[in-house]
């Protein structure tokens, strides 16, 4: 801050230096991969609670369908119960639901139960920690959005790679419901602590969003008036990129969400043993890393619809190396060129809404994109088993994810011109109103 | 709505070609209920492939069930009888 109280303005065209808003990255990126961890690991569960309780796979398997659903139908919610209380706020809510959801599914006794906490409490948990943290880091850059969200979709790569064997070990050596109860506890204490030094906002340290120039009007530092947040949810609801990043991130799901579920049935039936065809999701997911860093910065340097649709190309193309499974190490090859589209489907989106919306507030967009990419992840993992089950192959579903990926690539090409905003300047509609 | 010929014709150019040029009442696309065609025809493939899917699942577990005890009649689950309901094809 200068001495006359006003914020100091770093008028730096570098894409990095020192800057409150990388602890803001760090923080999100840390309550992505510590709140999500149980749903990463949910493998890891499923043969002790059969082995205890005597419930079928299907019947546990439910519990991670709901999971995702209720998450999903929550987003928007979630979305708008972020911009009208501020993400911190949001944060010690999804906190508490996750704190009670964890203690409780610890002490399931019933199948309904486990339906209850973990589908039910713990899907609401996980919308409201992933639906306001995006536009939340969002509000701290004005330019150089590109990095921060590479840097927060790669904690989405990272977070199972951490999570799934530290849960493995904890399952193994104490048991489930202990694991639940010790990550349940030791989660929501790193969480707490996390939220403690998160601010909504720049103007909450004094200081202006990342990359500001001297000559940029001023944002705002305080949560958005509610009668404006309202009359610019209409705008964005009147736009048709409002419904169709929802239906993209829909068919972008179900392209990858067909290969992540059942890559390992494939691969087994194809005489891989279980570790190698395991494997495969972990090239996937390693490879994945570095375009999920990369795409945001690409999407900004060289156009958002392009390379939004190049990704697209490349989630769905590779899968046709699926039809010749007896290729030699056609399952490597199809991983690594995979993880590259994989990676890079959704890094796009947070641009795409800061070039349509421009600065206003986007847990209203972002939590009806959810909504789409939350149904897509539970169709795309559930429609591999029936289509197994009339055709006695996946190559139903194959077709599924390709096609679900191309009707993605062709859907960005028609959305609109990026050049413009297609709503009103939420910058000058908030100076109007103050005045 | 796609009513007519030419409608089609506006819709793709649309879609090839921004209609937006300034304010909000300058931006146009073809809807159907007062939602963008795109987002109209995920929404009923995706409900289409879900219903079907749903009823054939359903239809495999019953037909399964029947012939593992044969000459007994034997009641299917409420979603069963639901999915297979819901599906005309099924």
């Amino acid at each position: 801050m200068n001495q006359d109280g006003s914020p100091v303005v770093i008028n730096r065209d570098r894409t990095f230096y020192w800057h409150y808003a990388w602890v803001i990255v760090a923080i999100i990126a840390g309550m992505q991969i510590v709140g999500s961890s149980m749903r990463m690991a949910f493998g890891a569960f499923i043969d002790p609670l059969e082995e205890q309780f005597k419930w079928s796979q299907g019947g546990i398997g439910f519990a991670y369908a709901l999971h995702f659903i209720v998450s999903a139908l929550v987003s928007p919610w979630a979305g708008n119960i972020g911009d009208r209380l501020g993400a911190k706020k949001s944060m010690l809510v999804g906190t508490a639901v996750f704190f009670i959801g964890m203690v409780m599914t610890a002490y399931i006794t019933e199948l309904w139960h486990f339906w209850v906490t973990f589908g039910v409490i713990l899907g609401i948990a996980q919308a409201i920690f992933s639906v306001p943290l995006i536009p939340a880091t969002m509000v701290w850059f004005r330019r150089h959005l590109g990095l921060a969200m590479g840097l927060v979709m790669a904690s989405w790569g990272l977070g199972p790679a951490m999570a799934t064997p530290l849960i493995a070990y904890l399952v193994v050596k104490f048991g489930w419901s202990a694991s639940f109860l010790v990550t349940g506890v030791v989660s929501s204490l790193l969480m707490l602590a996390m939220i403690t030094i998160f601010r909504n906002r720049p103007g909450d340290i004094s200081a202006l969003a990342y990359g500001t120039r001297p000559e940029d009007p001023p944002l705002s530092d305080r949560l958005p008036p509610s009668a404006l947040l309202k009359e610019f949810n209409v705008h964005m609801r009147r736009t048709a990129a409002y419904y169709n990043m929802s239906s993209i991130h829909f068919l972008g799901c179900v392209g990858h969400a067909v290969i992540l579920i059942w890559i390992i049935p494939m691969a087994t039936k194809s005489g891989l043993t279980l570790v190698d065809a395991s494997l495969i999701v972990t090239v996937m997911s390693i490879v994945s890393i570095a375009t999920r860093l990369t795409t945001p910065m690409l999407c900004e340097r060289y156009g958002v619809r392009s390379v939004m649709t190049l990704f697209f190309i490349l989630q769905g193309a590779p899968v046709l190396l699926l039809f010749i499974p007896e290729m030699p190490g056609v399952f490597y090859i199809f991983a690594v060129t995979f993880g590259i589209g994989y990676g890079g489907e959704t890094g796009g989106f947070p641009i795409l809404n800061r070039k349509y919306f421009g600065h206003a507030p986007m847990g209203g967009p972002h939590g009806f994109q959810m909504l789409g990419a939350g149904i897509g992840m539970a169709l795309g993992g559930w429609i591999g088993g029936p289509i197994f089950d009339i055709f006695g192959s996946y190559n139903w579903a194959l077709i599924a994810s390709i096609a679900a990926s191309l009707g993605g690539a062709i859907s960005i090409v028609v959305l609109e011109d990026t050049g413009h905003l297609l709503i009103p300047d939420w910058q000058k509609a908030e100076q109007i109103f103050d005045s | 709505m796609l009513q007519k010929k030419q409608d089609i014709f506006a819709f793709a150019d649309y879609n090839c070609r921004s209609y937006i040029t300034g304010g909000l009442e300058n931006i146009k696309f073809n809807s159907v209920f007062g939602l963008p065609l795109q987002f109209v025809i995920v929404f009923m493939l995706g409900l289409l492939i879900t219903v079907y899917l749903a009823a054939a699942a359903a239809t495999a577990r019953v037909e399964e069930r029947d012939s593992s005890v044969r000459g007994e009649s034997v009641s299917s689950y409420r979603w069963e009888q639901a999915a297979i309901w819901a599906c005309p094809l099924h």
